[in-house]
């Protein structure tokens, strides 16, 4: 397949691309949003006088400034735009300013004095779970509770050789996105509102700002694209309500774009989770029991921590077939940061746990644990993790079979030519559900025109934040028309000319532009050759589409511009739903992505330090649409996995936030990530399938962090059980077991 | 500056910019053989200077650890020290670096070591001028920088030493540094005099990894403990230590 260079590639690589944050409009304002200096307090009071006073402030707002309902949250507006008598987090606003620049915004926040009676801190979900915590929300502390139960579990665990028990901790994980909230809001003259903000999903952004406005959504136009990266960080809504009170206040352009503090301190991050996994083995390596406990601490409010626990719930088991499974999970309203929407959705911290356990259970009876693996495996036409029938395709096998080739090559952990470095090589494997799963409101649509000036113009609600869905829709709809891609235009992330596709959230966008296409082009092709038809006097079955035009006996005879000119546009629309199961069970996905995961780490004896050498990722997605894209998501998130591994953890204390920046929350620079960098795509599918390429946005983040914890094992004897792996943890383990002391003696002999 | 400036810190109302002082800005080879580097030269052009690489690889090489290439084009190597506890104070403590002052009354020098356990201008309102290395062709020289991630990170331990060797095994000179994030670089003279004119031992470098944590008493953060810091840098010193015998 050739390497396509993506539409907005050059644009962006040469910095010429304006992202919303980057618009500028006259008389432009700057907004500016006071926080919460305490994770738990009661507001007594609140006075701005003197911040209106400060010469260039033009409009500072309160709670007593929402027209409309004082609350976000996608599925419960449990989050206060503006706080009236409790601040549950120190991201929490209180007040928000307009004023003619940054600084005096900045100056005017400081002239703002709020009251504040500090309250008991719950900075953990066992302090929230306490008999006598005091309550965060009207039904407690408890956001969501979710489980799942199949099988006898005490009479398989009898028939068990071994049973492996562990508690697993994995950090709260920033998205780190370039371009931090922000974006300009302005006024129009008609009294309508436009919203230039990145976001995840603009229709539902117009929908919740409509409900905070009081303003009918027809008012308002959220322009949501493109983002300089999201990773789910931006679905929620973060600064648009404030924008958006501003501006009407004040009546001009609002800009608010946030500093990465402020990014840090407000925006939601992945759930920490303590996972408990007991699991057992029978002696001939079949799984027959597993039980897990989940505590996710969802931080001060929803957003949707419900979902995302039901997603680890779903995918607790893997691609596992065993008889008997007892999950619980807990979510759990605390002070901290809010937890919410990440790719991988709560998938990557239950990976991380079982597929540690995997490893666990071959070694504690002995046996090669890709067989293990195989042993266990789903099968084709095994049912989804939660007993729901799902899209039958082969994919776990072939991943583990594409990643078994990676594995068994790995080198000896003796290996290594520096003496005070030991090699390992592990494997993790993975599935991955996309959509939003059955029972949640989940469509999609697209829609076709050929336009007057005869471009073909294919639209979408979707959003561009970096993952490349412009190169999915353009390579799409070209292979699915038969035309080129000059003779298209593409329409996306406009609610006022945009049909609603649905949010680009969880692996979804590929899959939708690809069932879009396959129901708009037959209609739209056919209204295209009728008219083809009656233009040119040629019988219809002796045309078709090609690039340019219309076609026939290996000539262009009509080019599209022709064909369009002086006629009304042909127009066509579909609406439709995220496949789901048949089986009626909540949550329950359906379409299933795959991955197997081979990592090899160096671990530096002297140090502890962790250097990831190689990482070998096997998908099975479907189809590649473009090559690419497809290679930069899997590329990206399993550095973005790597982070996740050995580095990233935004730490709290108390509330508060120690790593307030990037200089002490660290990602991934160049150098940590592994030269040998491997994608390998499994593409087939069962003839019968018609769901055709599955979105991978997601999938390359799943498994990498077990592959790597398995290739520490492989080195160095530690089993991990808590993320982001510390050097000094290794350090302190390989001391502890005198592997140093073991290579000084033994290397003395000259290695 | 500019990470000072996000974390809060407040700059003075005005800052003279000392940028155009070119002459301040050249590395040379003196009689002695050692080599002056003017305060203002950048960082890149130390770590690529040829003068530089040949003398005094191990600086280049530190350099290299500091910051970006876009931080190494900007910041110059005076700026690097004055900061205190800058990447390229450990190798120059252990290379015996000494510093020039323009003072009231001319130029004044003393050594690194001094002005490194002072922390503040030899008087006030005295300018870095340069960094003079003595010439160290007789022994060896060692760097290490540990971090939190490869690059672009600042240190958590950094460990340094340059030694001279007599016949059979024996130290005739040696000097020993550790540092790393809030721990200011310090010579480690107990570790120091502990081996010179020793043969080093087994027993000898056992003792030697217990001074080492003793004597860095490096501290610790939320990031990395105390003990870890000192672990790493003894046994990154030791190991270099048992290389070279």
């Amino acid at each position: 397949m050739a390497k396509k260079i993506r539409p907005d590639g050059k644009e962006k690589v040469t910095g010429r691309l304006k992202y919303l944050t980057d618009l500028a409009f006259s008389n432009m304002l700057y907004g500016k949003i006071l926080r919460s200096p305490y994770p738990h307090a009661r507001i007594l009071s609140i006075s701005t006088d003197k911040a209106r006073q400060l010469p260039g402030v033009q409009a500072v707002i309160t709670h007593k400034d929402v027209p409309g309902l004082n609350g976000f949250g996608i599925v419960t507006p449990d989050q206060p735009v503006l706080c009236k008598d409790i601040v549950r987090y120190v991201g929490d606003a209180v007040a928000a300013v307009a004023a003619d620049s940054v600084e005096t915004a900045t100056r005017a926040l400081e002239l703002i004095h709020v009251q504040y009676a500090p309250l008991p801190v719950l900075d953990s979900p066992e302090k929230a779970l306490e008999e006598g915590a005091p309550l965060l929300h009207p039904n407690g502390n408890v956001l969501h509770r979710a489980g799942f139960q199949k099988g006898d579990i005490e009479s398989e665990f009898a028939k068990c050789a071994a049973i492996v028990e562990e508690t697993y901790h994995v950090p709260r994980q920033l998205h780190a996105y370039m371009e931090t909230e922000g974006g300009v809001i302005v006024p129009e003259k008609d009294g309508s509102l436009t919203v230039y903000v990145g976001t995840q999903h603009g229709f539902k952004d117009r929908f919740q700002l409509a409900r905070i406005l009081g303003m009918p959504e027809e008012h308002i136009r959220v322009v949501s694209s493109p983002m300089g990266g999201s990773f789910g960080g931006k679905d929620e809504l973060n600064i648009q309500p404030y924008g958006a009170l501003l501006a009407l206040s004040t009546g001009k352009p609002v800009k608010i774009h946030q500093t990465r503090q402020e990014s840090i301190r407000s925006s939601i991050k992945r759930h920490p989770m303590k996972i408990t996994m007991k699991t057992g083995i029978d002696q001939d390596g079949r799984l027959r029991a597993h039980q897990t406990t989940i505590v996710a601490d969802t931080g001060a409010y929803a957003t949707l921590g419900p979902a995302i626990l039901d997603f680890a719930v779903e995918h607790t088991s893997g691609p596992y077939m065993i008889p008997a499974v007892d999950t619980k999970g807990i979510s759990v309203f605390t002070n901290n940061g809010v937890s919410g929407e990440f790719r991988g959705f709560g998938g990557n911290q239950v990976t991380f746990a079982l597929e540690g356990q995997i490893d666990r259970l071959a070694a504690a009876i002995g046996m090669d644990s890709v067989e293990m693996r195989r042993l266990n495996i789903r099968r084709e036409h095994d049912l989804g993790p939660l007993g729901q029938q799902i899209a039958e395709t082969n994919g776990a096998l072939d991943v583990l079979q594409s990643a078994a080739a990676v594995y068994a090559e790995k080198k000896p952990s003796s290996q290594n030519q520096d003496r005070w470095k030991r090699t390992g090589t592990g494997m993790a494997i993975t599935m991955h559900g996309g959509g939003l799963g059955f029972g949640r409101m989940d469509p999609a649509g697209g829609r076709l025109s050929l336009k007057e000036d005869g471009k073909i113009e294919i639209s979408f609600g979707f959003e561009e934040a970096g993952q490349g869905i412009l190169a999915v829709i353009e390579t799409i709809t070209t292979e699915q028309l038969g035309c080129a891609k000059e003779d298209i235009s593409i329409m996306i992330g406009d609610t006022s000319l945009v049909p609603s596709s649905g949010s680009t959230t969880a692996s979804r966008g590929t899959s939708m532009v690809w069932h879009s296409l396959q129901r708009l082009k037959k209609p739209f092709l056919q209204k295209l050759l009728t008219r083809a038809a009656r233009k040119t006097g040629t019988k219809e079955g002796q045309l078709s589409i090609g690039p340019g035009g219309i076609w026939e006996n290996g000539e262009c005879r009509l080019s599209f511009r022709e064909l369009a000119s002086e006629q009304a546009p042909i127009v066509i629309s579909t609406q439709f739903d995220f496949p789901v199961s048949p089986d009626p069970i909540d949550s329950a996905h359906f379409l299933y992505t795959y991955s197997g995961v081979v990592a090899q780490v160096e671990v530096d004896l002297l140090t502890g330090r962790i250097n990831v050498t190689e990482l070998h990722q096997s998908l099975s997605a479907g189809p590649v649409v473009n090559e690419m894209g497809y290679l930069g998501q899997i590329e990206g998130g399993g550095v973005m996995a790597l982070g996740y591994t050995l580095m990233e953890d935004v730490i709290m204390a108390d509330g508060h936030y120690v790593t307030e920046n990037l200089d002490s929350y660290l990602i991934p620079g160049i150098k940590d990530v592994p030269f040998n960098l491997q994608v390998k795509a499994v593409e087939s599918l069962p003839a019968e399938d018609d769901y055709g390429p599955r979105g991978v946005g997601e999938i390359g983040t799943i498994a990498v962090a077990p592959a790597i914890a398995n290739a520490i094992y492989d080195a160095v004897g530690l089993r991990v059980s808590q993320l982001p792996v510390k050097p000094e943890t290794v350090l302190k383990s390989t001391e502890e077991r005198g592997v140093l002391h073991g290579s000084q003696s033994s290397n003395s002999g000259g290695n | 500056m500019q990470m000072q400036r996000e974390q809060g810190v407040v700059f003075p109302p005005h800052l003279i910019s000392l940028e155009q002082l070119r002459e301040l800005a050249d590395i040379e080879e003196t009689v002695d053989g050692s080599i002056r580097i003017g305060a203002l030269t950048d960082l890149e052009t130390c770590r690529t200077h040829l003068l530089v690489k040949k003398m005094c690889p191990s600086l280049s090489e530190a350099i290299g650890t500091i910051a970006s290439p876009a931080v190494r084009n900007r910041g110059t190597i005076g700026g690097n020290i004055l900061y205190g506890i800058g990447d390229a104070i450990p190798i120059l403590l252990a290379m015996d670096a000494r510093l020039s002052w323009f003072c009231e009354n001319g130029i004044r020098s003393e050594w690194l070591s001094d002005y490194v356990n002072r922390q503040e201008s030899l008087e006030e309102g005295a300018i870095l001028t340069d960094i003079t290395i003595p010439s160290l062709v007789k022994g060896h020289c060692f760097f290490r920088k540990i971090g939190r991630r490869e690059t672009f990170i600042p240190s958590i331990v950094t460990v340094a030493m340059y030694m001279e060797m007599a016949d059979q095994n024996v130290i005739r000179s040696i000097r020993i540094v550790a540092g790393g994030g809030v721990n200011t670089p310090r010579r480690l003279r107990g570790c120091e005099e502990m081996l010179v004119g020793k043969q080093l031992t087994d027993d000898l470098l056992s003792a030697l990894s217990i001074k080492i944590k003793e004597e860095s008493a490096l501290i610790g953060d939320v990031f990395a403990s105390a003990n870890y810091r000192r672990t790493v840098a003894a046994n990154l010193l030791l190991t270099e230590l048992q290389s070279v015998r």
